[in-house]
């Protein structure tokens, strides 16, 4: 650990003392910075089986850097204290397609590189918001010692040194290139917890402006000539977690819609309903008494003296809320992306054209469903391997096209068929545990909030009441 | 009844011809309705001194004598390999395409009704497609097996206005059918890949569509002649069958939900229909004692084939259509004959053909590209009143690119070639 730890601090200086070595954009010393979604993590997890393919490693096998360093944990991973969600059943139920997900029995995963000398190269940090990458630190010693704090846990596993933010670590490599995509968690959080509460569960405009400066103008600072590279933040709205359950049964005779039952009332067809509802529902909890339910509410959520309860309804006017803010930071990212001679990856329009078209690949079309879409994993909020492919390619694209570079797109095939390198899942039996939920849903709000969280969740399995509109022409190609 | 006897009749000598892998004219057009025209390349709109002219110019049946026959049939061999690109289905990816051997007859019969008023009948197959790709290659989702055949039953009446110039008009009528094979994929929760879980077959019953033809041939001074033909569209509309079959997963649960979606073991009712496009040829030629020459210029109205609509009413979800948008496209022949006794005569004829596929069509369905074709042939007198007409031509297609346009994101590289032998017996009653 110390050496590490003075590894870090050289190569800090040594970054403090560089200086420019080319105009042009050089791939070959890459650093990624974000939340999970650059870590690689999905289905709840942070493990190996994904991060192998988290899109700054398919990016750095493109760009033919072969030393790209992230912060590998051993399968099942860590998420939900070593669990990875994972498909055991899908059974026919009386509202749809259950399927159960729960996480892999047996041990934790355990770093496997947690001595690596050098900062890692994707310093994706699962659970971040904007503002952490500059200001948090993490000591793996407490993982390695076994006083896990499920508070800085990420932070722990990844940057480790106990001293240097992400930022620091960052600019210690002397990266040619950095992405940085940050800002999921700062909206993302609403939406988990099923509460828009601005300074709460979203992060307020001035903030996020006074965050997202810093980071990016500290790195332009400190790396000169660097090629940055920024990514908006999707319509975490248009997520599965968020849209895959309905806010309403159908009446099989009539075909008429029933709305499900919130504590403000009845749903809405505007509203949504999380799939942090499907324990519930599968109680009859949200079902009318008359559509054979129990005719109690759903949760809305809320924040009081005792702090958040989270939900599992978004109302139209708590998705609106989300869009604007999502509206807002992107608006954010562009202005400060020109400030400081960056360029930006528009991932939440490459997001929206998925969401609105699909994604061919081989004849296949690819879409936002969850468990048949291909795109999102077990989460619903991440995606899976190929999903995080899908996204490289796009990514290159943009980056051909902003820095005339003619970077190749990864290979889709092994993703989409299991044909070629890539290992394949196999599904286990489990069950799912209600820590892991909670373990999960953690992972990604933001961390003030986590103490909070331990209450009012109980997401003992995961269900579809109706399948997705696009079936059955989005299970079958067209 | 008649019409029924009629009709089974024409269907059975439509089963008996049988279509290119790839095309030999532009698009799924085929070209290959005589052996001595294919042996000058294709060019013989305005020599067209054979009952073959029904096709290539039907102005030329008023210029033959007595009572003419002409049948014979072509063996087209293609062969295409397609390399893979990345993103879909990646570098070093290559499958070729499965053999076929395919063989469009042609019969064409010609007679006198006045001394000037002349009349023919043909049957050939002016479009078809054929492409199959092995059962596990990684464009199964897109295509596995793809027919189109279509026979056009060809009456034709020509009218010498004098010694020198002739008009013709005829009417054509396509018997006309489709067959698609291909995968259906679905993401598999359990792997989060692709699986296959079943197939889908479509295929028409032969359904008719009508159009119609003119052709002029004038004879100029000097050997020269010229011709212009003009051959409408056809539209056919089809009615047919998709029948659904699932492929077990090994997850039976996964099973069960698509099995509640898709039809399996049942077929359903589909629609579909084809514009098949009109054709400008015109043609110039000059003959002398032993030598002549013929260089034909084609137009083919393909941008009617805007995309291929499935419809499947009973089963709106599982209706589709694919964007085409075929373009407008042009060929180029020419052909020289030489005649070497009065009972031989060699042909030899080159050819170029644009292809009408824009790249984002470019698929396994129809891997189209611009070609290149030299041919060669001979025609030999058996007796008097019979010729034998033998020929060989070579298509080398240029390579084909998807490049990174493909709409079905099935990107890569086509190769193809084809070789393609056939013979014609004319005989003069």
């Amino acid at each position: 650990m110390r050496h590490a730890r003075k590894a870090l601090l050289l190569g800090l200086a040594a970054a403090l003392v560089a200086g420019a070595v080319t105009a042009q954009v050089n791939y070959t010393k890459y650093v990624a910075l974000g939340d999970s979604l650059t870590a690689g993590y999905s289905a709840g997890a942070l493990t190996k089986f994904y991060q192998d393919y988290s899109f700054p490693e398919i990016l750095a096998k493109q760009f033919g850097i072969t030393s790209f360093q992230q912060p590998t944990i051993s399968d099942p991973g860590i998420g939900s204290y070593g669990t990875v969600l994972r498909l055991t059943a899908l059974t026919l139920g009386p509202t749809g397609v259950v399927p159960v997900i729960g996480p892999t029995p047996g041990a934790s995963g355990q770093p496997i590189n947690a001595m690596l000398a050098t900062p890692y190269n994707n310093l994706g940090i699962p659970g971040a918001l904007a503002g952490d990458l500059a200001t948090k630190t993490g000591d793996i010693t407490k993982l390695l010692t076994g006083h896990i704090d499920p508070n800085t846990l990420m932070f722990d596993i990844v940057l480790r040194d106990g001293q240097h933010t992400a930022l620091e670590q960052a600019i210690s490599l002397s990266p040619t290139f950095v992405t940085v995509w940050i800002g999921n968690n700062d909206v993302l959080g609403a939406a988990l917890a099923g509460v828009a509460l601005e300074g709460v569960t979203l992060t307020p405009k001035a903030v996020f402006q006074q965050e997202y400066t810093t980071l990016i103008g500290g790195l332009r600072q400190y790396l000169p000539t660097a090629g940055i590279v920024v990514a908006t933040v999707p319509d975490v709205t248009a997520i599965p977690f968020v849209t895959t359950i309905k806010p309403y049964l159908v009446n099989p005779a009539t075909g008429a819609h029933i709305p499900l039952l919130g504590e403000a009332g009845p749903l809405t067809e505007s509203d949504y309903v999380t799939l942090g509802a499907s324990a519930l529902l599968a109680k009859g909890i949200g079902i009318p008494a008359a559509a054979g339910g129990t005719g109690l509410p759903l949760p809305e959520g809320s924040v009081d003296a005792t702090g958040l309860h989270t939900g599992v309804i978004l109302r139209a006017g708590e998705i609106a809320a989300i869009e604007a803010r999502t509206g807002d930071i992107n608006t954010i990212i562009k202005a400060t992306a020109a400030q400081f001679n960056a360029k930006v990856v528009d991932v939440n329009a490459i997001f929206a054209n998925i969401v609105t078209h699909g994604v061919m690949v081989g004849g296949i079309e690819l879409g936002p469903a969850f468990l048949t879409g291909g795109i999102f994993g077990y989460d619903g909020v991440h995606p899976q391997r190929l999903g995080y492919a899908v996204l490289a390619n796009e990514m290159i694209k943009v980056l051909n096209v902003a820095y005339g570079t003619n970077v190749p797109q990864v290979d889709l095939r092994p993703f989409l068929t299991g044909e070629g390198s890539l290992t394949t899942v196999s599904a286990k039996s489990m069950q799912f545990s209600q820590e892991a939920a909670i373990a999960t849903i953690k992972l990604f709000a933001p961390n003030a909030l986590m103490d909070k969280l331990e209450v009012g969740t109980h997401v003992v399995r995961r269900h579809i009441a109706e399948r997705p509109d696009r079936s059955p022409a989005g299970l079958l190609n067209p | 009844m008649r019409m029924a006897r009629r009709t089974g009749l024409l269907a059975l000598a439509a089963c008996l011809l049988l279509v290119p892998a790839a095309s030999h004219g532009a698009g799924f057009a085929l070209f290959e309705h005589g052996a001595r025209a294919i042996a000058l390349g294709g060019a013989f709109g305005a020599t067209a001194d054979d009952p073959t002219a029904i096709y290539f110019n039907p102005a030329g049946i008023a210029f033959l004598q007595g009572t003419q026959v002409a049948m014979g049939v072509y063996f087209i061999d293609g062969s295409s390999t397609f390399s893979g690109a990345n993103p879909y289905p990646g570098q070093g990816y290559s499958v070729g395409m499965k053999s076929q051997i395919f063989y469009p007859p042609h019969i064409y019969l010609t007679g006198e009704l006045t001394p000037d008023l002349h009349w023919g009948l043909g049957v050939f197959a002016p479009f078809g497609l054929g492409t199959w790709w092995p059962n596990d290659y990684a464009g199964k989702y897109i295509s596995k097996r793809v027919t189109i055949q279509a026979i056009d039953v060809n009456p034709t009446l020509s009218y010498k206005l004098t010694d020198n110039l002739a008009v013709a008009a005829g009417v054509d009528y396509f018997y006309s059918e489709l067959d698609l094979t291909r995968s259906i994929g679905v993401i598999n929760p359990y792997t989060q890949q692709a699986a296959e879980v079943g197939q889908v077959h479509l295929y028409t019953d032969y359904k008719g569509g009508w159009g119609w033809n003119v052709g002029l041939l004038g004879k100029l001074d000097g050997g020269f002649s010229i011709g212009a033909t003009y051959r409408s569209n056809v539209k056919v509309n089809y009615t047919g069958k998709a029948s659904f079959t699932q492929f077990p997963t090994g997850y039976a649960d996964f099973d069960a939900i698509v099995a509640s979606q898709v039809p399996f073991g049942s077929k359903v009712g589909a629609k579909t229909s084809i514009k098949f496009p009109d054709e400008v040829r015109l043609a110039l030629a000059w003959h002398g004692q032993k030598w002549g020459i013929e260089g034909d210029v084609i137009r083919m109205g393909w941008s009617s084939f805007k995309s291929l609509a499935i419809d499947m009413p009973s089963q709106p979800a599982l209706s589709e259509v694919r964007p085409e948008d075929y373009k407008d496209s042009n060929s180029y022949r020419l052909g020289v004959e030489y005649k070497a006794s009065p009972s031989l005569a060699w042909q030899i004829g080159a050819l170029y053909d644009k292809s009408p596929v824009p790249t984002i069509s470019v698929s396994p369905l129809l891997p189209d590209a611009d070609r290149k074709g030299a041919s060669i042939g001979a025609s030999i007198g058996l007796t008097p009143k019979t010729r034998l007409d033998v020929s060989y031509m070579y298509l080398k297609f240029s390579d084909r690119g998807t490049q990174g346009m493909n709409f079905d994101n099935y990107e890569g590289n086509y190769k193809t070639t084809a070789n393609l032998f056939g013979f014609t017996v004319v005989h003069r009653f």
